[in-house]
């Protein structure tokens, strides 16, 4: 029937044209990067489309959350870890054999709303469950996030989190903690320095003293032995002088500090 | 079972619970508004009654936590008057099972209310029965089917309540942490596959013995009725 072929035809020409377009749709490096180096992986997206190289499709989630679906087999051609760990997983996972790089360090910061704040520093010795007086304490998950990890690690060092149990926000990863504080529903919250300035609404409260928590370590890697040139090219770009400028505008330690 | 399921397990029951038993009567409410009222403005409220149904279920968390948060319209309210916080709280969780199972109860009720000879009712009226008369002991149990109907699928739906939860009450180990939220957090987890499978199978138990509860209570409120 004359009604049926059109039909068809409009099916299979459609195909065609899809086709076509992905097929003339210009390559764009995959780069799953952790949840807290959105906004500078903005500005390095800018950089490197000013610098001709290829844009990024950036997936941005917790670290923990990106790993393991790179281990079922996400198409990522790049991946940026907020801890070593979990790039040590993908690398076994994946069975890869060249070595992550350093990408950026950071530091672990207790915040509060701009429009509360708290008093509290961690060299006085005071209870934070205390001086939090019932009120929540916002952190990314730290049974799987590197940000709560990091942060449960220092509260444990420093002898805090005992007191804190039962009143800990865990958030799917850093930003959404910083989300709860934002919104004034967690009285403070542990973030990296770089999402607490990114953050108006925000104040830093006090630093992690040095040597409570693992050293804030983010690893850059990219998930083939035999990468594409493009992939490669990206991979030297994320770890060169002009984006360790970047980084640093950010509020993130390029490597080498 | 470990303390972390049971923990999970026993929370789920009292979120799906209390879920149920806040839509039961709101469910009923809107139900009977949408099958026999007609009033200005019916379209838009059928419509705001369904939007848990299509909308994604983390628009309705966010739309929660703006309106019910601690800082939200409502919220800050409750927080002022009664001193009660939803956010961070198994109450919140219950409040987002709810309203993202209501759609589910009143589309079960309705179709039972719809489904009610007017003639009987308009039978006992002229008997001499006031309208609540009418509806306790004439309506209301010709409609028992579509309320548990309509029961099991809230609380099935309660039960399985994921991004709305995570969105508006966090993921809080004994006060929000559900059965989903346990097992999204341990596929997160590293070699967390051993866990998840059980968390997995406590699931779909529970889901199936919910199915067989329905089935048992739809069929005895059905030969209840054939035997008069």
């Amino acid at each position: 029937m004359p009604a049926r072929r059109l039909f068809f035809g409009v099916i299979v020409a459609s195909f065609a044209v899809a086709a076509g377009a992905v097929a003339a749709a210009p390559t764009r490096v995959s780069v799953y990067a952790a949840a807290s180096l959105t906004d500078v992986m903005r500005a390095i997206d800018a950089e490197a489309k000013a610098q001709g190289k290829p844009a990024c499709i950036c997936v941005h989630a917790a670290t923990s959350v990106l790993a393991r679906q790179i281990e079922r087999g996400a198409p990522a051609d790049i991946f940026i870890s907020a801890n070593p760990q979990w790039m040590a997983y993908v690398v076994h996972k994946l069975k890869l054999r060249q070595g992550p790089r350093l990408f950026a360090g950071n530091r672990l910061v207790l915040i509060a709303p701009a429009s509360q704040p708290l008093d509290f520093d961690f060299g006085s010795g005071r209870s934070l469950a205390k001086v939090l007086d019932g009120g929540w304490l916002a952190l990314a998950d730290p049974d799987h996030v590197p940000a709560g990890i990091y942060a449960m690690k220092g509260l444990q060092h420093l002898g805090q989190w005992e007191a804190l149990a039962g009143r800990v926000a865990r958030a799917q990863n850093v930003r959404a903690a910083l989300a709860l504080v934002t919104r004034k529903e967690a009285r403070a919250g542990v973030v990296y320095e770089s999402d607490a300035i990114s953050e108006k609404r925000v104040n830093m409260v006090d630093f992690f003293p040095e040597g409570s928590h693992p050293e804030v370590q983010y690893m850059a890697a990219a998930l083939n032995d035999t990468p594409s040139p493009q992939v490669a090219d990206y991979l030297d770009f994320l770890t060169s002088p002009p984006v360790a400028a970047m980084l640093s505008a950010h509020g993130l330690r390029p490597p080498g500090n | 079972m470990t303390p972390l399921e049971t923990e999970a397990l026993l929370l789920s029951l009292r979120v799906a619970g209390w879920s149920v038993l806040l839509n039961l009567p709101l469910g009923l409410a809107a139900a009977w508004a949408l099958a026999r009222l007609r009033f200005p403005g019916k379209f838009l409220f059928d419509g705001i009654v369904h939007l848990p149904l299509i909308v994604p279920p983390v628009v309705i968390g966010y739309l929660l936590l703006v309106g019910l948060g601690r800082n939200g319209w409502i919220g800050s309210w409750l927080h002022d008057v009664f001193g009660l916080t939803l956010t961070f709280s198994w109450r919140g969780a219950a409040v987002a099972s709810a309203v993202m199972s209501f759609p589910l109860m009143v589309r079960a009720i309705r179709l039972s209310i719809e489904a009610v000879d007017r003639r009987l009712e308009q039978a006992a009226r002229t008997l001499g029965a006031s309208p609540p008369w009418v509806f306790a002991t004439v309506t209301l149990p010709l409609i028992v089917p579509g309320l548990i109907t309509g029961t099991i699928l809230a609380f099935a739906r309660s039960l399985g309540e994921f991004g709305a939860t995570i969105t508006f009450v966090s993921n809080i180990p004994g006060e929000t942490r559900t059965l989903p939220l346990a097992l999204y957090t341990l596929v997160q987890a590293p070699d967390g596959e051993a866990a998840a499978a059980r968390i997995v199978v406590i699931s779909v138990a529970l889901a199936l013995g919910a199915l067989i509860l329905s089935e048992f209570l739809a069929r005895k409120s059905r030969t209840g009725e054939e035997s008069e």
